[in-house]
């Protein structure tokens, strides 16, 4: 029983894990305590730039890694079309985009430090600075 | 009053951070579409008179925009859109520069955002987007939008004005939302002074409205998933004071008439399809005396002169995302104006576009199209009065984000 218990522990750690738990995370200043889907969806599609009528700011990450894939899974959407959405409200000075930003930890330091700010990282790199709206999985 | 607006903005541009706002700096950014277009046309049985089957080719810049946007703070912004058409060149009378767009902007709460200035209104479909080449499939657009063809269709005849005042919002529901928008315009260029339409000399400068007339107009949409859905309306008036009504280049005063635009549009993603088109119907207001004259002057030279002041365009789109990259597309559109049978025919002017494209990256996308164009003419010959005319255009180009 226990070499069963050692093989499941060592399969789950070298499996990869396709789609990590993502956390979206919120700037301790946002007055929401938590986020659906849909509201999610509609903040990064444009169609709405407010959470609980407070304006949000929004960050992107855009490495292509299993928090990404998560995310974009989760409201619904692929990388290409988001891209089209943001570039036409750029063109026709409509919302402000998302922030593109490289790496998770950039990420959490911009919405730890940013009235207002929202994005998503992996789950498991939460720290106290932030508050989690709502976790995807 | 443009260049008024211009300088203005620029000011705000340069004063603002000494007035105390936050300042994110400002973005300059732009795209061009360059690409080559063979075209060829056919009269059956045969061309008539002063006519001619043509082939030629052109090449080169046929679109170029530069943008400026200003961020002040998280509720106001400026935007300029300049414009560059045809290979534009100034000491050789190439293209057209313009002053597409250039506005404040205050964003408020999702159901309102206020633009001041002069704003490509919200109004069907494709107008707020159709001079924004990276964000659409096709090098040569919908009949209707095609700004390469500027001296031959004036589009903000058949579409509405820029808008002076703009405001738009949307209401986001659960899984929908429903957005509007509402806008004030000059009237049409016809009541715009220039140097071809001097209209109340040494009153008026160039580029102003010479009479009190303003437009109105605004859209209603719905979006669900994939789905969106709009009607758009707006009202203003056509200036008809020098209206050629004979070959022969006489005009007559029909005085300015009261005009009216109805609209639908919708956008629908599906299973990587999206379908998407729009109709725009323009109707003016006639008196019955108006109405008489017209349809003398057609009787008497169907070929030059049409009976109404109806204005009707419509597209339908079918594109199909083989790869993020690749995709595919077909479409057909319809343009008339009905008192003008000399270039749009007794039935319209209507095309059948097919074509395709690659995006290799963010700001690069490769563009192939193939049209083909159909119109009937009745050249009022004894012999074979009603001519076929097809047009062929194939083209092949770049959309560039910078």
């Amino acid at each position: 029983m226990k070499k069963m218990y050692l093989l499941a522990i060592l399969l789950s750690l070298t499996i990869p894990n396709i789609y990590a738990q993502v956390a979206i995370i919120a700037n301790k200043g946002v007055s929401a305590n938590s986020v659906s889907i849909a509201q999610l969806k509609n903040l990064y599609t444009l169609q709405s730039s407010e959470l609980n009528s407070q304006k949000v700011r929004l960050y992107f990450l855009t490495n292509e890694g299993s928090t990404l894939s998560t995310f974009l899974k989760g409201i619904g959407e692929n990388n290409g079309d988001l891209k089209k959405q943001w570039l036409k409200a750029k063109l026709t000075g409509g919302s402000t985009p998302p922030e593109p930003v490289s790496s998770e930890d950039d990420v959490l330091s911009k919405v730890s430090s940013t009235a207002g700010a929202i994005g998503f990282i992996s789950a498991d790199k939460v720290n106290s600075n932030v508050k989690v709206l709502l976790e995807i999985k | 009053m443009n260049k008024i607006k211009v300088l203005f903005l620029l000011a705000v541009f340069t004063a603002l951070p000494g007035l105390g706002f936050a300042q994110d700096g400002l973005q300059v950014f732009g795209f061009t579409q360059a690409y080559y277009t063979s075209f060829s046309n056919t009269w059956t049985p045969a061309p008539p008179a002063g006519e001619e089957d043509y082939k030629y080719n052109h090449m080169g810049i046929g679109q170029l925009n530069l943008l400026f946007n200003n961020n002040f703070g998280d509720d106001f912004s400026a935007f300029i859109n300049f414009e560059l058409t045809n290979n534009y060149s100034s000491s050789k009378g190439f293209g057209s520069f313009n002053l597409q767009e250039a506005y404040f902007k205050w964003d408020g709460p999702d159901y309102l955002k206020v633009k001041f200035g002069s704003v490509i209104p919200q109004f069907n479909g494709l107008y707020q987007v159709y001079n924004k080449t990276p964000l659409m499939p096709f090098l040569v657009r919908p009949k209707l939008y095609e700004v390469n063809m500027e001296n031959l269709v004036d589009i903000f005849d058949i579409l509405p004005q820029k808008a002076l005042l703009h405001i738009n919002g949307t209401f986001p529901l659960e899984k929908a939302s429903i957005e509007y928008s509402a806008f004030l315009t000059n009237p049409v260029n016809k009541f715009i002074s220039s140097p071809n339409n001097d209209l109340i000399p040494g009153y008026v400068s160039y580029g102003q409205s010479a009479v009190n007339y303003v437009g109105l107009g605004g859209r209603l949409g719905f979006n669900y998933g994939g789905f969106n859905v709009g009607v758009s309306v707006s009202a203003d008036k056509d200036n008809k004071r020098g209206f050629i009504s004979d070959v022969n280049g006489n005009e007559v005063d029909l005085g300015d008439l009261p005009r009216t635009r109805l609209g639908f549009d919708f956008d629908f993603n599906f299973a990587g399809f999206n379908l998407k088109g729009e109709y725009l119907k323009v109707s003016s207001k006639v008196t019955s005396d108006i109405q008489d004259s017209l349809n003398a002057w057609n009787n008497a030279d169907p070929y030059y002169i049409g009976n109404s002041f109806d204005k009707e365009f419509y597209y339908v789109l079918l594109q199909y995302n083989i790869t993020e990259k690749l995709f595919a597309y077909t479409m057909y559109d319809y343009l008339t104006d009905k008192v003008d049978p000399f270039f749009f025919g007794l039935e319209g002017y209507y095309g059948i576009h097919v074509g395709g494209g690659y995006n290799l990256n963010d700001n690069i996308v490769l563009k192939a199209q193939y049209i083909l164009n159909f119109a009937k003419y009745d050249v009022g010959t004894v012999a074979d009065p009603v001519r076929d005319f097809r047009e062929h255009n194939f083209s092949i180009g770049a959309s560039i984000m910078f």
